[in-house]
């Protein structure tokens, strides 16, 4: 099973890490050095914001013939979707065992880590006061605002708990890696921790997969549910208000997800010769998904449209009228199209029994094209066009700016990719895999208290951080304005989170054997 | 923060004896901004009642002459636009004049109302609403507004990150954006006014109630050892002194014998979009039946 590039094994030893990590081709180079500049696009193009004000973007203000929030806010949503697609495909993963989805999940992991760290800029591009952002958004959070949610649970929850889900995941093929390599063994070694590939840390690796899917996966739900409910509570807001903003904003993030994830698996799958790792059978399973989840998402848009237009107010009737057939209609219609084609292709695919990956790819790049365009439709419409009072209908049309910003924005994200692929095996290595030798449990009973103690000792000191900090946030039982009881009780909350998530690792990386060296790395 | 509020009435001379000199348009800022919060003074004045500050437009009498809206701007240090192109949604607005479409006269569809009297304006004018459950507050992320215990919806400028979010959230679009840096042509800059915070670009901001006027008001009660009288309130904010009608009243809500809360215990008053529960306590004057300004929804 291992992969024809290993045999060769020459004497340099970098030549030896698998799936081209540490070595440098001109592709690649090139690939990256395209990116650096379109970064350096975005970067100028964001200066003008910055130099100049935030009118050099096509925002403008409510009621004054604009919308306040525009392709910023509405990629910030894609990229969070992104994150979601990508984490739900891992936890899924490991929770029901989809052995067939085993050589993405890291590459899935990592297109979450990389798109929350995009819609993170995209905020952050978006905010008139990125420095005032950085400092009071940490201090201040209060609990009542949406923003609480995806700022904690998303920005900073989310990409922990990814980040530390790759690393406990890597450490296998660490193991392996740092015998291949003398430059960077150091590097390797201290990934690994000590893994040894006993069977007792390997099924110490399953129960902490399970138990972190089963988390991240419970609070994946809830942090972007916190996202839709940006949008679905405002109250004043034709067209944003409803019950249904969330679980249809759950949804098409788990399409759109997924889809990038096809794409990201294929491109992955071609440029670095991995054939025989991730196989048709992979790319059947996230098809299969893609139809079913755009169906879903299919039925919730006619719910939502139908009754927008049957039965609601004037305003969000007005709203719903300039999205299917007024000023938004193009867009909208091209939104169904690129939704009902791949959804209808891939089913046809699944009917038939067959498995086309490029048929797959080309369904996951059209889903995408959908969730860029719904997002938009999501976010605008109600501002230019849902108004309760007698305000002018406005228009939105994005600046270069904000193209520059956004197409900067992107690259870093593809930057980080395509840095990190340079940095680990993409995809397990089957050597990490193979002594499936009989279990022998070779458990130390002291250690086993250990651990179960430092891991309980973990698990509980990050929730009641958690509670304590959110308590204080919320300023329970306070004066209802201001602050919250201590300044900086937001990031106290995501680090309670983030404890509690580390407490997986604490159980892992527990030695066995009293002599090998204490190895958390943190 | 004391030492602004008694500015006023002690003059340059207590700031240099205490070796302060003027604070300059920045402090000032951080202290309006802050002077938004309640006073700690507030406490020990005469009056231990908590105000609930509210204004009645009387649409019978607004001719829809815009003086509130330029002596809004004048008071506010509400900065200049530019080119009407570069300008076209950029527009900062505290108070500003609605055009109703069809003149309001196609709302009457509400029960018991018969278009019998044509609505007097077509226009009506729109300040913060100042909402008693306002949507803006609870979607702020870091606070940045926020309802003081005198009823007004603050707003912290040093505070915003400028997210944007209550401008979204506010049914009324009532919140402005400072979408560059602020201008003031050369012969305005000397008539900026020294009680009120400019802001700085990336901002929201939005009407105060004149929260300075009410302040020193209330300081020069205080001194004389005196309530503050509803007669210095009825016209107290910018766009309530300049109105030539008097259609706008000012005052305290929770007095009932304040004018204000007379007017707006009058059958003719009406609020704007009652429906959504955001409770304004800005209240519109009609001799119409129907919902005073009309909505899309009700």
């Amino acid at each position: 099973m291992s992969e024809p590039t290993l045999t060769s094994g020459g004497d340099q030893m970098e030549a030896g890490l698998p799936q081209g990590v540490g070595r440098f081709g001109w592709r690649w180079s090139a690939t990256v050095g395209l990116l650096c500049l379109l970064v350096a696009w975005g970067i100028f193009s964001y200066a003008q914001q910055r130099l100049h004000g935030d009118i050099v973007t096509g925002m403008r203000t409510i009621g004054a013939g604009g919308a306040s929030w525009g392709l910023y806010i509405s990629f910030y949503v894609i990229f969070v979707g992104f994150a979601f697609g990508g984490i739900v495909i891992t936890t899924l993963a490991h929770l029901f065992h989809l052995r067939r989805l085993y050589p993405i999940t890291r590459l899935a992991d990592l297109v979450a880590v990389v798109s929350v760290i995009c819609a993170a800029i995209c905020i952050m591009a978006d905010l008139g006061q990125p420095i005032h952002g950085l400092i009071n958004l940490p201090l201040y959070a209060q609990t009542a605002s949406p923003f609480f949610g995806s700022f904690t649970l998303i920005i900073g929850a989310d990409f922990m708990a990814s980040a530390v889900y790759e690393f406990l995941e890597g450490r296998a093929d660490a193991a392996v890696c740092a015998t291949r390599t003398k430059r960077f063994a150091w590097y390797y070694r201290f990934w690994a921790s000590g893994w040894k590939n006993t069977p007792a840390e390997r099924r110490r690796r399953r129960r902490v997969d399970f138990w972190l899917s089963l988390v991240m996966l419970t609070l994946l739900v809830v942090a972007y549910s916190t996202l839709g409910f940006i949008f679905g509570i405002q109250g004043g807001r034709p067209g944003w208000f409803s019950a249904l903003a969330a679980p249809r904003f759950v949804v098409l993030a788990a399409v759109s997800g997924t889809g990038l994830v096809i794409v990201v698996a294929a491109a992955a799958r071609h440029f670095m010769h991995l054939r025989q790792q991730i196989t048709e059978r992979t790319f059947r399973w996230l098809g299969n998904a893609l139809w079913i989840g755009t169906l879903i998402y299919l039925y919730l848009l006619a719910v939502e449209e139908l009754t927008a237009r049957y039965a609601a107010d004037a305003a969000q009737t007005e709203v719903a009228r300039a999205v299917t057939s007024g000023a938004y209609a193009p867009l909208f219609w091209v939104v169904v199209a690129t939704l009902v084609l791949p959804a209808g292709l891939l089913f046809i695919q699944f009917l038939r029994n067959r498995c086309s990956i490029t048929l797959t790819v080309i369904a996951g790049l059209l889903v995408n094209v959908a969730a860029i365009l719904k997002r938009f439709l999501i976010v605008v419409p109600s501002q230019t066009h849902g108004q309760l009072l007698d305000y002018p209908t406005g228009t939105y049309s994005p600046s270069w700016v904000e193209y520059g910003t956004i197409i900067g924005i992107t690259a870093v994200g593809a930057l980080i990719f395509l840095i990190c692929v340079k940095l680990y095996p993409l995809v397990p290595l089957a050597e990490s895999r193979i002594s499936e030798a009989a279990p022998t449990d070779s458990w130390s009973p002291g250690r086993r208290r250990l651990r179960r103690l430092l891991f309980s000792a973990t698990l509980l000191t990050g929730l009641a951080t958690c509670v304590i900090a959110f308590a204080l946030s919320a300023r329970y039982g306070t004066e209802p304005y201001l602050d919250p009881l201590l300044p900086g009780a937001p990031v106290l909350f995501i680090v309670g989170v983030v404890i509690s998530l580390l407490s997986g690792a604490v159980y892992e990386l527990i030695p066995d054997k009293p002599r090998t060296p204490s190895s958390a790395p943190d | 923060m004391s030492s602004t509020t008694r500015r006023d009435l002690l003059g340059g001379l207590s700031a240099a004896a205490l070796g302060l000199g003027l604070p300059s348009l920045a402090q000032e800022g951080e202290e309006q901004a802050e002077g938004l919060a309640p006073e700690p003074n507030d406490s020990a004045a005469p009056s231990a009642k908590r105000a609930n500050w509210g204004m009645v437009i009387d649409l019978d009498l607004c001719t829809g002459c815009s003086a509130c809206v330029v002596s809004c701007r004048s008071e506010n240090n509400i900065p200049l636009n530019g080119r009407a192109d570069e300008a076209r949604g950029c527009e900062i607005d505290w108070m500003s004049l609605l055009p109703l479409k069809n003149g309001g006269s196609s709302a009457a569809d509400s029960a018991g109302a018969e278009g019998e009297h044509a609505d007097p304006s077509e226009f009506i004018p729109i300040p913060c609403m100042h909402c008693d459950n306002p949507a803006c507050i609870k979607v702020c992320p870091v606070n940045a507004t926020y309802l003081n215990d005198e009823g007004l919806v603050a707003q912290i400028w040093d505070r915003c990150i400028g997210c944007r979010y209550c401008m979204t959230a506010c049914p009324y679009s009532r919140r402005s954006f400072n979408w560059k840096h602020p201008e003031w042509a050369e012969e305005h800059r000397n008539l900026i006014n020294p009680d009120v915070a400019t802001r700085p670009d990336g901002v929201v901001e939005k009407c105060t109630f004149c929260y300075h006027r009410i302040r020193t008001a209330k300081e020069k009660a205080r001194l004389d050892g005196r309530e503050v009288q509803d007669s210095e309130l009825q016209q107290l904010p910018a766009c309530a002194s300049v109105c030539p009608p008097r259609a706008i009243t000012f005052g305290d809500l929770n007095d009932p014998e304040s004018e204000v809360a007379h007017l707006a215990a009058s059958p003719r008053a009406r609020r704007l979009l009652e429906h959504l529960g955001t409770k304004p306590k800005v209240v519109y004057l009609s001799r119409d039946r129907r919902e005073a300004p009309r909505s899309k929804a009700r």
